[in-house]
């Protein structure tokens, strides 16, 4: 068998930590490990303290030799190192010397940091190096968990982000009707939030201050989803007829999540601006229709009420033409062409009185009711036989606030009316005015004893263009513009007539005295 | 041959016009203008009545009270044998297409006149009673 020969290279390698002691104990070598680490004094004894074998061994050479099959286990002197030394110590007979192969007992990651040492340091062999190495792995498991829970949370955290973004509420409710998951938009706050999971819709709507109709409304919906397996639409409506009002588009849909668990998805988003939309949209289609109507109505009547006079006259000039000589024939030709062209004057005015109350605003002004009438009378054509009764009647405020021009023209039309649509041959004719004034209301009762309405127009006399009466020749406008200008006003205007006997028209004007003292009138 | 002529328009101008054009007119018999269209209707219930109504009726279309058709629908609830000699003529300042459409569904109207009525009118019409 061939002798092996160990050389400092070959012992290095294997024991990097090693070191040599001569028979006086003296550290003679040590390995580049080892030096790395602490600085040695002259001596063993000097340099380390025994852990192991503990008791019966001193600090010579031949006390160790005597232990040498054993598991040393040693430290530094100096406290400030903070390491233990494990191996054992071999013997060199031929030089007298003792070899310490072994290396830094090192039990856990951290004191192998704190030593700052590296891997290189220890031979291939030592069980450092496997201890390491599995740490290593470890810590890539650990890291591997770390970044896929970190993954998992960031894409939650992204979803929630989502959810809660959305301007739809968003309710994952189980087969109990607990709440499982609400997004913000459901729910604001976040206690809330939190507190609502595991509760009912019951408890949801109760801690609202909804009541039970409305409770009962919305399990009812639940119930139906979950039951039909359908997904159902409704709407709700909330603070109905507020400023706030708010209305809400809701959808419940049976979900089956991706573990086979039932729940019932219910969202809901804000449909209050489109709903307004549509409404409005209604209101201005309907009011535009009516104008439209109104055109048409006016159109197909203008051409008769204007033309009307027009053709008239071109008739009478036509005839007067022919008559050729000037005489009483041309006077009473003439006469007509004046009656003919006072009345197309009227219809003119009346047109663009009704077009003037619809665009100009209101002018409030205070107004004396009475001197208004006396003055109308007085202007409406001379009748010697026919009488003006006006009484006044006045509660609390008798001061009248409204707009002067408009108030005027419905009067006037009306009482105008009486006096044209009188009885013929009729001798004790009259038109009587009562006015009330509060501080809300003017009213004022225009009656007379004429012809009256037929029971069968009463309703049309405030129809553009209607005529009830053969008496005279009206435009068909006065009671449209006088209807039109009291809903201006913000009024009302009512009729009583029995025919043959006569008519009641009772105006109510609002007054405007609050407003105008306010200040809201003042232009 | 001649012809009664009745004349139905609110407007009392327009009646005196026409009454000296259908006046003047070879075709012209008795000539009787009325303002009012009830009073009208009731006159020619009362012809129709006794067997006498005959002749032509220009009947104005915007009346108040009671206008051209609703005069119409009356006149077609007499029956037939009475009136089968009236001849009714549409007589109005109406440019109106529906109310020309309107007219002709009613078989006793025989034509639509636009104001004012002429001489030339007047001669037609004569042709087409005589």
């Amino acid at each position: 068998m061939e002798a092996i020969f160990f050389d400092e290279k070959a012992v290095e390698k294997l024991f990097p930590f090693y070191f040599v002691l001569d028979k006086d104990l003296n550290i003679v070598r040590t390995g580049k490990s080892i030096a790395k680490l602490m600085e040695f004094g002259a001596s063993f004894g000097g340099t380390f303290r025994f852990l192991r074998p503990g008791l019966g061994i001193e600090y010579t050479f031949d006390s160790i030799l005597s232990y040498a099959d054993q598991i040393f286990i040693f430290q530094p002197r100096d406290s400030r190192l903070i390491i233990k030394f494990k191996g054992q110590f071999l013997y060199f007979e031929a030089h007298a010397q003792l070899i310490f192969c072994g290396s830094p007992w090192i039990t856990s990651e951290e004191s192998f940091q704190n030593l700052n040492l590296q891997i290189s340091d220890f031979a291939i062999h030592d069980s450092v190096v496997d201890m390491l190495q599995m740490i290593n792995t470890q810590r890539m498991g650990i890291e591997d968990r770390l970044n896929m829970d970190l993954e998992l949370a960031r894409q939650k955290a992204f979803y929630q982000n989502l959810f809660d973004n959305i301007p739809v509420d968003i309710a994952l409710i189980d087969t109990d009707h607990k709440y499982r998951y609400l997004n913000k938009s459901a729910v604001k706050s976040d206690d809330v939030r939190k507190w609502l999971i595991g509760k009912t819709i019951t408890d949801y709507y109760s801690q609202r201050g909804k009541d039970q109709e409305f409770i009962d409304f919305m399990t009812g919906q639940f119930n139906q989803a979950l039951l039909s397996h359908r997904r159902i639409s409704f709407e709700t409506v909330h603070n109905e007829n507020r400023e706030d009002e708010k209305i809400m588009q809701r959808t419940i849909l049976p979900f089956v999540s991706s573990d086979g668990k039932a729940y019932l998805l219910a969202y809901g988003f804000d449909v209050t601006e489109i709903r307004k939309g549509k409404e409005e949209l209604i209101v201005k289609n309907s009011k535009l229709k009516k104008l439209n109507e109104e055109l048409d109505n006016l159109v197909y009547s203008v051409t008769h009420d204007l033309r009307s006079p027009v053709l008239s006259v071109m008739g009478l000039i036509d005839l007067a033409m022919k008559t050729g000589k000037p005489g009483e024939d041309l006077v009473v030709y003439l006469n007509m062409m004046r009656r003919s062209m006072d009345r197309l004057d009227g219809t003119i005015r009346e047109i663009l009185a009704y077009s003037r109350n619809a665009k100009t605003e209101l002018d409030i002004t205070q107004i004396d009711i009475s001197a208004m009438v006396q003055e109308i009378f007085e202007n409406v054509f001379y009748v010697p036989t026919f009488k003006l009764v006006c009484t006044q009647e006045s509660h609390g405020s008798t001061v009248f606030y409204s707009d002067q021009k408009r108030v005027l023209s419905v009067l006037n039309n009306l009482i105008s009316n009486a006096v044209k649509y009188s009885r013929k041959g009729h001798t004790e004719s009259y038109v009587k005015v009562k006015i009330e004034t509060d501080d809300n209301w003017c009213v004022i009762v225009v009656e007379d004893n004429g012809e009256g309405i037929p029971y069968e127009h009463q309703e049309k006399v405030f129809n553009m263009f209607y005529r009830a009466s053969t008496t005279s020749n009206g435009s068909g406008l006065g009671l449209f513009i006088c209807f039109e200008v009291i809903k201006k006003l913000e009024g009302q205007i009512s009729l009583k007539s029995v025919p043959g006997q006569g008519s009641i028209f009772r105006v109510a004007i609002p007054n405007k005295i609050n407003e105008y003292e306010n200040g809201l009138y003042i232009n | 041959m001649k012809t009664d002529f009745i004349l139905i328009d609110d407007d009392p101008i327009f009646n005196f016009l026409n009454e000296k054009i259908v006046g003047a007119a070879p075709c012209a018999r008795q000539v009787v203008a009325y303002d009012s269209p009830t009073e009208a209707l009731n006159q020619i219930k009362g012809l129709a009545d006794s067997g006498e109504l005959s002749g032509v009726i220009f009947l104005d279309v915007q009346m108040p009270v009671m206008n051209g058709f609703q005069l119409l629908a009356e006149l077609e609830k007499i029956s037939l044998d009475k009136v089968k000699n009236a001849h009714v003529y549409m007589l109005t300042s109406s440019m109106d297409e529906g109310d020309r459409t309107k007219a002709k569904a009613y078989s006793l109207v025989k034509g639509f006149l636009n104001k004012p009525l002429t001489q030339d009118m007047m001669a037609e019409i004569c042709a087409a009673v005589a």
